[in-house]
């Protein structure tokens, strides 16, 4: 081990120093942070899980009472009336995403922070799918994903896959047993999506072995799951669900009736999978480790999977007591996120300090709704009329960097979920931008810190004597601190 | 990531910190001759082209739309006796006027009779057959194939890697929001932070330069994120070394107000595509194509709201210095009930990603077989496209 265990264990296995806060000195240390995380009150989604439910209700009630208002209103008032709910969301959606950006920064468990941003990019959905989606995102990452990241896998992704954010955001609410009696009466058909990806990437991983029939068969077994459109909860409707039996793999499913036991068992059959374990164990390896993870770690993991029917926290444990895991620092590039929140916790980044900046009028609708315009994939309505509607002004350092920076919140790019390799997140642009933000964190929040001190606290042993030696003479203390945060160490992991 | 050649990083260390800018513009016109250039725009949110390129002469279009259909007499361009252009985006028409600019009518990815913004831009992107199919960006498989030639470099005009440019080669990615900003002195401080780690090393040089160039374009102007910001860049970087570059103008979900709501977009439009013209050298405008495309269509009628809602067939606008254009190709299917795709979208008769993939053979010499093996799986293509002959 070239680096102390407390550096490595902060550093790379969690969210970065942090001034007053104890890194963890042993495995078990770093191991009791999960269920300490899961103590945790959570800072999102604000007010808590049973507000954000009701908003959601409250939300659908709204909508509903739009569109009945609507068969009458003139069509200035009806253009109002659908800004101001989609504003109304768009504000709940902004204020949880500075609200995830505190719980990574001020959370002492930095390992179970780290996992639960891995498995929510594992199981990746985005706010811009749909406009409900905006209050469904927080939930499931509260509900579905940090709840169950230190339980058995199979567990896992029974909660994320059949969560109506998934279900939304891959089709299923879409899927239609085409023989089904709704499916029958209504001429409405099968959707694959949400099969192929539980195949593709959240279980077996592409080129595993199976074949287009298994990707159709999984999506026949998963139909009838659906959500409720009043409480945004899942369900399962036998009557659109494709009767008879159907083989994933070898493995038949339903016979003369089919229903939720069916998928349930589908997705512990897939989890149990060789090639699942394989996958999966790579997959967290190569986040933590190296793009390329050294191949006995990866072989102690699925080992542990296998003697512990796939419970985490055991994979977990055998990587981190492997004496591999602990060798050769450094050959990560943190992500976007984790860069901004590293940076924030070494600059002792306070709740106040990651506030949005409050309410800002907007002088028309669409720079409302299109807040950090070129920054979102999602389409907005167009800008048609000219209202001045109220919107929370974001965060410079949190939610607008971590866009600018090219990992947007709760937004990735596809169903795989953002790129975890070296190459992507350190080449020019990106690296100017990382320098950017380091600048303006340290104006900001560098206060009158002495940047030597503040490398020692940051970095501790894995800052290295030429950065030392750069830091010592910059020109200026706010100088100082920004070349800490931008530098080599600080941006890897 | 930008890989640099010897000469140009021993330059930038030797004269980066120097007022160095006649040097630095005829070292990147050095390199730049002779080379083709694609810019790619997503116009995002279904752009609806039935508005913007207007089939006045088909009988059944003011039917469908009484209040959105013009005519010659009410404003509308006429571009051939059949089809007449949108005021809004009348900045355009000398494109047309020099066979600069085309217009593709009726096409639209196989992704049809779907409504979801989300989903259509996925299959644009991916250049799959079906959402989901594909998890990389069309365009970023295509520099695999590229790859064999001289080595060529992408850059994404944006904040973070859109899906038509992601997947395995590594591209560049620059808003015209990053800037070093900093005087000589704090930047060699960063180059001496950088200096022992080779990657690090190596990305400042990169951000560096494309910094400074990009300094260049803008002078001391205000860097924007509008529509001129974006295609300035854009154009700035096809100047030097980059030879592909991508970027969004988004806007088009017109679903009320039309009228209004169209004005905005169409006019970014015609400035973006005016700006890459301008930007670029006339030489390099003429090796250069850009294609404009959108997920789908709008539908053939307007709806209570003086707007449309999401259709299927759509336009794509092709423009360049070298195309033979001033045409409106592909063939038009008719608005009449029967020819409508379930009775309310236009019918598509062209594939976007065959145009796409015309485009990738015409620029950059790549393959049939890549083109419908690797770039666009299941693709029917093959060099006698009307997409070749027509442009």
């Amino acid at each position: 081990m070239s680096l102390a265990f407390s550096t490595m264990a902060a550093l790379r296995f969690g969210t970065g120093l942090r001034p007053g806060e104890a890194p963890p000195a042993s495995v078990e240390e770093l191991l009791a942070q999960l269920p300490a995380g899961r103590r945790e009150t959570l800072l999102f989604p604000h007010g808590g899980l049973g507000a954000a439910r009701r908003r959601i209700v409250e939300a659908a009630d709204k909508q509903d009472a739009l569109k009945r208002a609507n068969k009458t209103a003139d069509e200035a008032t009806k253009r109002v009336n659908r800004k101001r709910l989609m504003v109304e969301i768009n504000t709940h959606l902004s204020e949880d995403e500075h609200a995830r950006f505190m719980q990574a920064v001020l959370s002492p468990n930095g390992f179970n922070e780290r996992l639960a941003t891995f498995w929510l990019n594992h199981f990746s959905v985005s706010s811009v799918k749909a406009q409900f989606m905006r209050l469904l995102v927080p939930v499931y990452e509260a509900e579905a994903i940090r709840p169950n990241i230190g339980g058995r896998f199979a567990d896992l992704v029974k909660a994320a896959v059949l969560h109506p954010a998934m279900l939304i955001y891959l089709d299923q609410v879409k899927s239609f047993g085409p023989n089904s009696p709704q499916g029958l009466k209504r001429k409405l058909g099968l959707n694959e999506n949400l099969g192929r990806e539980l195949l593709e990437l959240h279980t077996l991983g592409a080129g595993s072995g199976y074949s287009q029939a298994d990707v159709r068969n999984a999506a026949f077994v998963l139909t009838g799951m659906t959500i409720d459109r009043r409480s945004y909860r899942a369900r399962y409707a036998v009557k659109i669900a494709e009767p008879g039996a159907r083989d994933v793999l070898g493995r038949t499913y339903g016979g003369r009736g089919r229903g939720l036991p069916d998928i349930l068992a589908l997705i512990e059959d897939l989890a149990a999978a060789p090639a699942t374990r394989d996958h999966v164990c790579r997959k967290i390896a190569g986040h933590f480790l190296a793009d390329t993870p050294p191949p006995e770690v990866v072989r102690a993991m699925t080992s542990a999977w296998e003697d512990e029917d796939g419970d985490l926290t055991a994979v977990y444990a055998a990587m981190l007591r492997h004496r591999k895991s602990w060798e050769d620092e450094g050959q990560k590039a943190k992500p976007p996120f984790d860069y901004i929140v590293s940076g924030l916790r070494a600059l002792f980044a306070t709740q106040e300090d990651l506030q949005d900046g409050g309410l800002a009028k907007h002088r028309t609708m669409a720079q409302a709704a299109d807040r950090g315009a070129m920054e979102a994939r999602a389409t907005m309505p167009a800008a048609a009329g000219d209202l001045a509607m109220p919107t929370l002004r974001v965060n410079p350092l949190t939610v607008q960097a971590a866009a600018r920076l090219g990992q947007p919140l709760w937004r990735p790019p596809s169903p795989a979920g953002f790129e975890d390799n070296f190459s992507t997140w350190i080449a020019g642009g990106p690296l100017a931008d990382r320098i950017a933000w380091a600048r303006l964190a340290a104006a900001r929040l560098g206060g009158d810190r002495d940047p030597r001190d503040f490398l020692q606290a940051a970095l501790r042993d894995a800052a290295r004597q030429d950065t030392i030696d750069i830091v010592s003479r910059a020109p200026s203390r706010q100088m100082g601190l920004s070349l800490v945060l931008a530098s080599p160490e600080f941006n890897r992991r | 990531m930008v890989k640099l050649s010897m000469s140009r990083r021993a330059f930038l260390t030797s004269a980066c910190c120097a007022a160095a800018a006649p040097l630095m513009t005829s070292l990147t016109l050095a390199a730049a001759p002779g080379d083709k250039r694609l810019v790619t725009i997503i116009l995002r949110g279904a752009m609806d082209g039935l508005y913007l390129v207007q089939p006045y002469a088909d009988g059944a279009f003011r039917l469908h739309r009484p209040t959105l259909a013009l005519t010659p007499e009410s404003g509308l361009i006429d571009l051939d006796g059949f089809y007449g252009l949108n005021a809004d985006a009348k900045d355009l028409l000398p494109l047309w006027q020099r066979g600069e600019l085309a217009f593709v009518h009726a096409v639209s990815t196989p992704y049809r009779d779907g409504r979801s913004h989300f989903d259509g831009q996925d299959v644009l992107e991916s250049g799959g057959s079906a959402v989901g199919e594909e998890k990389s960006g069309w365009l970023n498989r295509a520099l695999s194939a590229m790859l064999s030639g001289p080595a060529r470099k992408a850059i994404d005009v944006n904040t973070s890697a859109e899906l038509l440019l992601s997947g395995d080669n590594d591209v560049d990615v620059w808003s015209p929001r990053t800037d070093l900003a900093m005087k000589n002195d704090e930047r060699s401080f960063f180059e001496r932070l950088y200096r022992n780690d080779p990657v690090f090393a190596k990305a400042m040089a990169e951000a560096s330069l494309t910094d400074f160039s990009v300094d260049e374009l803008y002078g001391d102007g205000k860097r924007g994120v509008k529509a001129v910001d974006i295609a300035r860049l854009a154009a700035g970087m096809l100047m030097q070394d980059y030879r592909i570059a991508s970027f969004s103008l988004t806007g088009w979900d017109t679903h009320a107000g039309q009228k209004m709501a169209f004005r905005g977009p169409a006019a970014e439009l015609a400035t973006a595509i005016l700006t890459i013209r301008s930007t670029l050298s006339p030489e390099v405008w003429k090796e250069t194509i850009v294609v404009c495309i959108t997920e789908f269509g709008r539908t053939a009628r307007e709806n209570g709201s003086l707007g449309t809602d999401h259709g299927t067939g759509g336009l794509a606008l092709i423009a360049g210095g070298g195309i033979s254009g001033g045409k409106v190709i592909g063939q038009w299917p008719g608005l009449g009930e029967k020819q409508l795709l379930n009775g309310r979208d236009l019918m598509p008769t062209g594939d976007v990603r065959e145009l796409a993939a015309a485009m990738l053979y015409r620029q950059f010499d790549i393959s049939p077989g890549s083109l419908t093996n690797t770039i666009f799986p299941g693709l029917d293509f093959s060099p006698s496209s009307i997409y070749l002959k027509a442009v």
